[in-house]
């Protein structure tokens, strides 16, 4: 790919800042391949979401500072993760996620209490890629609001402890939320098989497909030939449901 | 038995002004209606009774009537040693009244069955005239008093003993209403007009009392002495001997919008002689000083509203003490003179201090039924004292208020409203952080919320600014069940307490998105009040994130108040910001305009203006 010089990148900035959305866009995307060390096109981005675009121009400018990962690029990130326009948040926050700065992981923090749904679906699902385990007491909060954007997050980054806690809550939340939490549960290398086959058995008592589902994808993450007791409960129940 | 004739005197019947009956004349029989001295003699035959409750156990009574789980059921309770004394099975029709020795109601066809008032035993029951329609009965502690009408085209009186011998028979008018008995003499309205005072030994006819500038729907036997009226209250006595608003003697209180000023029952519709939703929802007053210069007692009236009272003063409407019962419907309630006293809808009692509003029982009784669904309740207890079970000194007035304000039930808006309203007059200490909870939990018509909040800036009371600043600093958060608040409002407040030092903390809601366009107008135009140069960061930045976001094109109040912060408040750089975005080609056609206008009304301030930042 050819790499983008600093005299091209004048003229992106150029098109970024202009009247032709189509231009800008592409502007966008070009700049996005130029790599997080090529500063020039990081600012140029800055700069026109600074100056201010439509929301949609917004999400495509967003995503293509995302693609640089530049710790630059945290303030005005931070600005557009408040935006009003919940899909301008959303590319927000998915940028946020490639930042290694602790700042970044305060705004995620933060968003997991936006009144959007979607929003708060992809700040867990972000906080869950940086395996941030501080959100874990937010995120038990939300998937005891029944928030299903938060039960994979939770599954992941939630202490075992409150495994048990969360079969408890059947029947209080969605089994679909339900079963994407204990399913994350499963398939973490920390969780104690006696733990596992609990799971398991509660995911038994859920009806539906998402916990067949669960229990599923649980299994595709055993090795072959490991014989833990939870993937011959699992190998059970799944035959009893598929009857 | 006794008719009335007629005789030869003059037409005295006046027509009514406001809404009651034809006047009176001589073919009638009402010749003599209001003659001052026939009815100071009547009423100076009537007793007064002594004081406290009229029963031979001299207990404190409350009469339940509703449905067990076995039935319908009649429970009596002891309101001073806070217990059950007996329960009788029994489907009361007219409402109970308690004498001396009986509890007396009325059956479904219009029979008086007459109860034990220790045991709860029946004694005796008289059965109806055939044919008759009972409109009520009166108790005095010396006999039994019942009305019925469509006997033989006439309405007829009749008198008991205690024991239930029949004292006398009358035949009254057709149109006649439920009596009331009071020491020696027995009032029956009739005719919406006339009161008729009758002995209650014999039943011999004594006086009529006219009301001539209302209609004389209700009249009660009150250890004060007798009270007619319906829009307001006549004090029986030879000043309203012709019931006359300018003749003296009348009372009438300053009601708020919510009350529906019933002072007492209907007498002539049979269905108020049984338990219905009035019970609940009428004024509680008694009476004080002489009869031809009373006033209400205490200057005050009691407003029983389901499960809330209210004090109010007579004179001016203001709110004295207010009572929210917790869960139920207060089912009934009397005003026993220094005490409010009532019965809930599952079998509890309690008792108000009726000059304080202080709590001096509320319980449930001993003994009562594990399921009672209570439909009414008859008290004796006259002069009711002293403290029971429960007996606290009450909420402070502003949380009894806001408890009302938050309450969830529709059917109590127009209450929700009054508490607002009352709320917002009130000065003391927490009022503001009362009004600002109701904002905040609040629910329910949008018109409730909007008083709530004029009620809150209104007040631009500076004790409240700690409350502001604290609410301010909590932000929404779905995760923790935080709804943006009305920041609207505090922006509003806080300018109008001058609070700058508490513009930072609100600016940073500005940058969040559950801030409303609305909202953010407001707290920019709060910034310019209070002249906060340190604060304008926040504006500067919604300014040019959304100036081209076409979802403001049809809403740019948000904008525009943005670009005059930075008008009116801004340095060289934030006109340099202005002025690129009235120029730039995708910034929504009206904050151009906006700009433009702005920047051309603060020529030269911008620059002028110190540097912030």
């Amino acid at each position: 790919m050819k790499p983008v010089t600093s005299a091209e990148v004048q003229t992106l900035l150029a098109a970024l800042v202009g009247s032709n959305d189509d231009a800008a866009a592409s502007a966008a995307q070009r700049l996005a391949q130029a790599g997080p060390a090529n500063v020039a096109a990081v600012d140029a981005l800055i700069e026109a979401l600074a100056l201010g675009t439509s929301p949609q121009l917004g999400v495509v400018f967003l995503n293509a500072l995302g693609t640089l990962k530049h710790p630059k690029s945290l303030q005005i990130t931070a600005l557009y993760a408040g935006n009003r326009h919940p899909e301008v948040r959303v590319a927000a926050l998915m940028s946020l996620q490639n930042l290694r700065e602790d700042g970044a992981a305060g705004i995620l923090l933060e968003r997991l209490g936006d009144q959007d749904a979607t929003v708060r679906a992809a700040a867990a699902t972000a906080l869950a890629v940086r395996k941030d385990t501080r959100a874990a007491p937010r995120l038990w909060a939300l998937v005891q609001r029944n928030d299903a954007g938060a039960s994979a997050a939770f599954g992941q980054l939630g202490p075992l402890e409150l495994a048990p806690k969360l079969a408890e809550l059947r029947g209080t939340i969605d089994d679909s939320t339900l079963s994407s939490a204990l399913g994350e549960f499963l398939k973490r290398p920390d969780a104690p098989d006696r733990l596992r086959i609990d799971l398991v058995r509660t995911l038994g008592g859920v009806a539906g497909a998402d916990a067949t589902t669960a229990l599923v994808e649980y299994l595709a993450t055993i090795p072959d030939g490991d014989t833990r007791p939870s993937k011959h409960e699992a190998e059970t129940l799944i035959e009893q449901r598929s009857r | 038995m006794f008719f009335r004739s007629s005789s030869g005197f003059a037409v005295l019947g006046l027509a009514c002004l406001s809404g009651c009956a034809t006047g009176a004349s001589v073919q009638d029989g009402y010749g003599r209606a209001g003659d001052v001295g026939q009815v100071t003699a009547a009423l100076e035959r009537s007793a007064a009774p002594a004081a406290g409750p009229v029963n031979s156990s001299g207990a404190p009574l409350a009469v339940l009537v509703g449905q067990t789980g076995s039935g319908p059921a009649i429970v009596a309770v002891d309101l001073r040693a806070n217990r059950v004394i007996w329960q009788a099975a029994g489907e009361v029709e007219a409402r109970l009244e308690i004498g001396r020795s009986v509890a007396v109601f009325g059956d479904k066809s219009g029979a008086l069955i007459a109860l034990n008032v220790r045991t709860g035993a029946k004694l005796w029951s008289q059965p109806a005239p055939p044919g008759s329609l009972l409109l009520g009965l009166s108790l005095d502690g010396q006999g039994v008093y019942a009305v019925y009408r469509g006997v033989a085209g006439r309405g007829l009186l009749v008198g008991l003993d205690e024991e239930g011998r029949v004292k006398f028979r009358v035949a009254i008018d057709e149109r006649c209403g439920a009596p009331a008995a009071r020491g020696g003499v027995v009032a029956v309205p009739q005719r919406s007009q006339f009161i008729s005072l009758f002995s209650s030994t014999n039943g011999k006819p004594l006086a009529d009392i006219l009301a001539r500038d209302e209609a004389a729907s209700f009249v009660r036997g009150l250890p004060e002495g007798f009270a007619y009226g319906s829009q307001g209250v006549f004090v029986a006595s030879k000043r309203t001997a012709v019931g006359s608003h300018k003749g003296g003697g009348y009372l009438q209180a300053k009601l708020p919008e919510f009350v529906r000023p019933v002072y007492h029952y209907d007498m002539y519709k049979p269905a108020q002689s049984r338990h219905t939703a009035i019970d609940r929802n009428r004024l509680l007053w008694r009476l004080q000083g002489h009869p031809e210069t009373p006033s209400f007692r205490g200057g005050r009236v009691v407003v029983h509203n389901f499960r809330f009272f209210f004090a109010l003063d007579a004179a001016t409407g203001n709110l004295a003490w207010s009572y929210s019962h917790p869960r139920h419907d207060a089912i009934g309630a009397v005003h026993a003179g220094s005490a409010i006293v009532f019965a809930d809808a599952e079998g509890g009692v309690g008792a108000l201090d009726a000059n304080t509003g202080h709590i001096l029982l509320s319980a449930r009784p001993q003994g009562m039924p594990a399921t009672f669904l209570v439909h009414g309740v008859s008290f004796d207890a006259e002069a009711f004292a002293g403290q029971g079970p429960g007996a606290h000194l009450g909420e402070p007035l502003p949380q009894v208020l806001k408890s009302i304000a938050l309450h969830p039930d529709k059917r109590f808006n127009d209450v929700r409203l009054f508490a607002i309203d009352q709320l917002s007059h009130m000065q003391d200490d927490g009022v503001a952080a009362a009004l600002l909870e109701v904002l905040q939990k609040g629910s329910g018509e949008p018109y409730l919320m909007e008083k709530a909040a004029d009620s809150l800036v209104a007040r631009g009371d500076a004790r409240s600014l700690p409350v502001y600043v604290e609410a301010i600093k909590v932000k929404p958060d779905y995760a923790e069940g935080r709804q943006p608040q009305r920041l609207d409002l505090m922006a509003r407040a806080l300018a109008k307490l001058g609070a700058r030092d508490a513009m930072p903390l609100l600016v940073e809601h500005v940058r969040l998105p559950e801030t409303d366009p609305g909202t953010v107008a407001e707290i920019g135009q709060a910034v310019i009040t209070l002249s906060a140069r340190d604060v304008l960061a926040p504006f500067r930045d919604y300014l040019a994130e959304y100036r081209a976001d076409p979802a403001f094109a049809s809403e740019p109040g948000a904008l525009i108040a943005a670009a005059n912060v930075l008008a009116k408040l801004g340095d060289s750089q934030d006109r340099t910001l202005l002025l690129y975005a009235a120029a730039e080609p995708r910034t929504i056609s009206p904050l151009k305009v906006a700009i433009e206008r702005l920047l051309a009304e603060s020529s030269g301030s911008p620059q002028a203006a110190p540097t912030a930042d």
